[in-house]
C-alpha cells in the first residue's frame, strides 16, 4: 500500500512538470503576441527576445528525463520533489518572463530600449528556473 | 586586439575647391568625416528623387538587384519610364474598381434597362427596389402599392420590388437605379480587367530595370552624402576644414590627395577620451562573428575587440545546445549547399552580403557541431556507440548514459569563460595604470577559486575573507570613502550574481539534453509505428517531420541562448563598449 502511494506521488511529481511546459507556452504566447505588433524594421530585434521563455519547458523536459532512472530505482520522494519544484518554478518563471519580454519588445519597438537591455531584464525571472533545474539535477544525480 | 588603429585627420583648403575636394576624399574612401551639429539639411531635390526611386522599387515586383550601371542620366530616364507604367497601372486599377462598384449597384436591378425606368418615370410611375431584413417589413406592405413583390435573399434578408404612382418612402435601404444597363457594365468591367492585366504584365516586364534603379538609389545616396558633407564647410570663409578619422594605414591615400589638390593635411593620435570610430579586423573565421558583437555594442578604441574571444565559445556553446551530430551534418550540408549553388550559378542567385555572412556562419557552426555532436554520442537520436559497437565510456560524454557530465562541462565552460573575462578586465586595468581598480579586478578573479575550496572544506576560509576585504576596498575605487565602502558592500552582495552567472551556463545542459532526448523520442515513436506498408510510411513521416521540427527548434535555441551568454554574462565581466562604427565617406556607385 505504501509502495503504491509512493509511486503515485512520484508520478504526480512527474505530472507537475507539465506546469513547466505550460509556463513556456504561456510565456511564448505573451511575448510572441507582443512581437506580432512590432514595426517591420524592428521585428528582427524583437524575435530574439520573444523566444526566451521557451527554455523553461526544455528544463522541465530535461528534468523529466533525468527522473526516469530514479523512478526505476524507487527514489519516489526525490522524483516527486524534483517534479513539483521544477514544474512550479518553470510555470511562473516562464509566464512572467513572457510579460517582461513583451514589455521589452514594446520598448524596443518604441526605440526606448536596446535588444541587449531587454534580454538583460528577461534574464532575472529565468534565473530561478535555472536554480530549480540545478537543484533538481543535484538531487537526481546525488 | 583587432581594432584598426585610427588617426585624427584635418584637411584644409580654399573654399573655392571645397566640392571637388570632398569628391576626391570620397574617391579615396578612407576618411570617416566627423558629424557636425546641428546636422545640415539634405538637399531637397536629391531627397525627393531618392523617394521617387524608393516608391518605384516598392511598386515593382521583387527581382535581381545586381546589374550593370548605365549612368545617372540613363537611370533617371528609366525611372521616368517605370513611373509612367506604374501610373498607368494605378489608373487602370482605379477604373476597374469604379466599374465593379457600379456593376455591384446595378446587379439587383437585373435586366431592367435605365431607359425603360426613365420612360416610366416620365409617365409618373415609380419603380423602386428596397432591401432589408424580413422583420423590418410591415405585415400589410404589399397592399399599399399598385404592384409589389417580396424576393427572399440569403441571411434572412428580403428584396422588395415596388411599382406605383407617386413617390415611395419606406424604412428600408433603397437601391440606387442603374445609370447603365448590366450588360454594358459587364462588358466594361471585362475590358477594364484586360487593360489592367496588360498594364501589370508590362510593369512586371520592367522588373529588368530593377538593378538600374537600385544602382540609381546608390548613386543618389553617394550624392546626398557628398552634398551633406560639403554643405556648410567653411561657409563664408576663405578656407574649408574637413575633420575626421582615418585608419593609420590609409593615410597614404590622403597624403596623395594633399599633393594632387594643394590641400593642407594635419594628423595626430586620438586622445583616450575621444569617440574614435571603430573598425574591426579579424581573420576569415572570426570575422563571421563580428555582426554578433556589433549587434550588441562595438568596443571603444581603448578596449579590446571581444570577437576573437566570442568566436570559439559561441561555436562550442551552439554545438552543445544543438546536441546532435546528425543535426550538425544537416546544418553544414544546408549551408554549404546554398553557398556552393550560389558560387556555381554565378551572379544571378548570389546571396546578398548579410545572407552570405549568415550562411558562412552557419557553415562554421555546423562544422563545430559535428565535432561536438560526435563527443555527445548522438546521431539523429541514435546512440553512436551502439552503432559502432563501442562502450559509452569511449565517448567523452554520452547524453543518455551520463547526462551529469554534460552538466559539469556546461558549468566548467561557464567558469572558464567568466574567469577569462575577469582576467581580461584585470589586464585592461593594468594597461590603463588603474592599479586600485586592478586590485578590485584581481579580487573578483579570486572569488570562485577561494570560495569553492572553502565551502568544500579543502581550504581554510581566510583566503576568501581576504578576497572579501579586497572587494570591499577596491571594487569601486573612488576617492570618497563612503561611496567606496558602499560600492564594496554592493560588490560583496554581487558575489551572488557571479554565482548566478555561472549557474546560467546550465542552460547549455538543459538545451542540449532536451534536443537530444526529443530526437530519441521521435525515433521511438517511429519504431512503434513501423510494420506493414502503412506503418512504414507513417514511421518515415514521423521521422522526417519530427526531426525537422526538433532541428528547427534546437537551431533557434542554440542561436539565441549562447548569444545571450556571450553578450550578457561574458561581456559584463570586462566589456563596456559603446563605440560607433567606422563609416568612411566613399562612393558605393562608380561612375557619373
Amino acid at each position: 500500500m505504501e509502495e503504491i502511494f509512493a509511486q503515485t506521488m512520484a508520478h504526480l511529481g512527474l505530472a507537475g512538470l507539465g506546469l513547466g511546459l505550460a509556463g513556456s507556452a504561456i510565456g511564448l504566447a505573451i511575448a510572441g503576441s507582443a512581437a506580432c505588433g512590432m514595426r517591420p524594421e524592428a521585428r528582427n530585434s524583437g524575435l530574439a527576445v520573444s523566444v526566451l521563455p521557451g527554455t523553461q519547458g526544455l528544463y522541465s523536459f530535461a528534468v523529466g528525463y533525468l527522473c526516469l532512472q530514479p523512478l526505476e530505482e524507487g527514489r519516489y520522494a526525490t522524483v516527486f520533489a524534483c517534479g513539483l519544484l521544477t514544474g512550479l518554478a518553470c510555470l511562473f518563471s516562464g509566464w512572467w518572463q513572457g510579460r517582461v519580454c513583451a514589455s521589452g519588445i514594446q520598448s524596443i519597438n518604441a526605440e526606448r530600449m536596446t535588444t541587449a537591455q531587454a534580454m538583460l531584464l528577461a534574464v532575472f525571472p529565468e534565473f530561478y528556473a535555472i536554480l530549480s533545474l540545478a537543484f533538481s539535477a543535484l538531487m537526481l544525480f546525488g | 586586439m583587432a581594432i584598426v588603429e585610427m588617426t585624427k585627420v584635418c584637411l584644409l583648403g580654399p573654399s573655392a575647391d571645397r566640392d571637388a575636394a570632398v569628391r576626391a576624399v570620397a574617391d579615396a574612401g578612407v576618411l570617416h568625416v566627423l558629424e557636425r551639429r546641428p546636422a545640415p539639411e539634405l538637399p531637397t531635390e536629391l531627397k525627393a528623387q531618392r523617394e521617387r526611386v524608393e516608391r518605384m522599387l516598392a511598386a515593382l515586383p521583387p527581382g535581381d538587384e545586381d546589374g550593370p550601371w548605365p549612368g545617372a542620366e540613363a537611370a533617371a530616364g528609366e525611372l521616368r519610364r517605370v513611373e509612367r507604367l506604374v501610373a498607368a497601372c494605378d489608373e487602370a486599377r482605379a477604373t476597374l474598381e469604379r466599374l465593379e462598384r457600379e456593376h455591384a449597384r446595378a446587379r439587383p436591378w437585373g435586366g431592367v434597362e435605365p431607359e425603360a425606368l426613365e420612360r416610366l418615370g416620365e409617365a409618373g410611375v415609380t419603380v423602386a427596389v428596397f432591401e432589408g431584413r424580413r422583420s423590418q417589413l410591415p405585415a400589410d406592405i404589399l397592399a399599399g402599392f399598385d404592384w409589389a413583390s417580396v424576393v427572399p435573399r440569403p441571411g434572412g434578408r428580403v428584396q422588395l420590388w415596388v411599382v406605383t404612382r407617386g413617390e415611395v418612402t419606406l424604412p428600408l435601404d433603397r437601391m440606387e437605379p442603374p445609370v447603365r444597363s448590366l450588360g454594358v457594365l459587364r462588358d466594361d468591367v471585362r475590358r477594364a480587367r484586360r487593360v489592367l492585366a496588360e498594364c501589370l504584365s508590362e510593369r512586371d516586364e520592367a522588373v529588368a530595370v530593377r538593378p538600374v534603379l537600385v544602382g540609381y538609389r546608390r548613386w543618389l545616396d553617394d550624392e546626398l552624402a557628398l552634398a551633406t558633407t560639403a554643405e556648410g564647410l567653411g561657409e563664408g570663409q576663405p578656407i574649408f576644414v574637413l575633420e575626421g578619422y582615418c585608419p593609420t594605414e590609409g593615410l597614404e591615400r590622403l597624403r596623395a590627395l594633399r599633393a594632387e589638390r594643394s590641400l593642407v593635411l594635419t594628423t595626430r593620435s586620438p586622445a583616450p577620451d575621444e569617440a574614435v570610430p571603430i573598425a574591426l579586423r579579424n581573420g576569415p573565421l572570426v570575422r563571421t562573428f563580428e555582426p554578433l558583437v556589433a549587434a550588441f555594442k562595438l568596443p571603444r578604441h581603448d578596449e579590446i575587440d571581444p570577437t576573437p574571444l566570442v568566436a570559439p565559445f559561441m561555436g562550442v556553446f551552439f554545438a552543445l545546445c544543438l546536441g546532435d551530430l546528425g543535426y550538425g551534418i544537416l546544418l553544414t550540408a544546408l549551408a554549404a549547399g546554398v553557398l556552393l549553388r550560389a558560387r556555381l550559378s554565378g551572379l544571378r542567385t548570389r546571396p546578398s552580403g548579410s545572407v552570405r555572412l549568415l550562411l558562412q556562419w552557419a557553415l562554421l557552426l555546423g562544422v563545430v557541431s559535428i565535432a561536438v555532436g560526435a563527443l555527445l554520442g548522438n546521431l539523429f537520436g541514435v546512440r553512436i556507440h551502439e552503432l559502432l559497437g563501442l562502450s559509452p565510456s569511449a565517448l567523452l560524454f554520452s547524453l543518455v548514459e551520463d547526462p551529469s557530465r554534460l552538466l559539469m562541462v556546461s558549468l566548467g565552460l561557464g567558469l572558464v569563460q567568466l574567469h577569462l573575462g575577469m582576467g581580461l578586465r584585470l589586464w585592461l586595468d593594468l594597461r590603463r595604470r588603474r592599479y586600485q581598480a586592478a586590485l578590485g579586478s584581481l579580487a573578483w578573479l579570486m572569488v570562485v577559486p577561494t570560495l569553492v575550496p572553502w565551502v568544500m572544506g579543502w581550504w581554510p576560509g581566510w583566503s576568501f575573507g581576504l578576497v572579501c576585504v579586497a572587494l570591499l576596498g577596491f571594487a569601486v575605487p573612488v576617492p570618497n570613502p563612503w561611496r567606496r565602502l558602499g560600492g564594496g558592500a554592493w560588490a560583496l552582495y554581487d558575489i551572488v550574481s557571479l554565482l548566478g552567472n555561472v549557474a546560467s551556463y546550465m542552460r547549455l545542459f538543459g538545451l542540449g539534453l532536451s534536443s537530444g532526448i526529443i530526437a530519441m523520442v521521435v525515433n521511438t515513436i517511429a519504431a512503434v509505428l513501423m510494420g506493414g506498408p502503412v506503418g512504414t510510411v507513417a514511421a518515415v513521416l514521423v521521422l522526417v517531420v519530427g526531426h525537422a521540427f526538433n532541428f528547427a527548434m534546437a537551431l533557434i535555441g542554440a542561436m539565441v541562448h549562447p548569444a545571450r551568454l556571450q553578450l550578457l554574462e561574458f561581456f559584463n565581466t570586462f566589456f563596456a563598449g559603446g563605440g560607433r562604427a567606422y563609416a568612411p565617406l566613399r562612393r558605393t556607385c562608380q561612375g557619373e
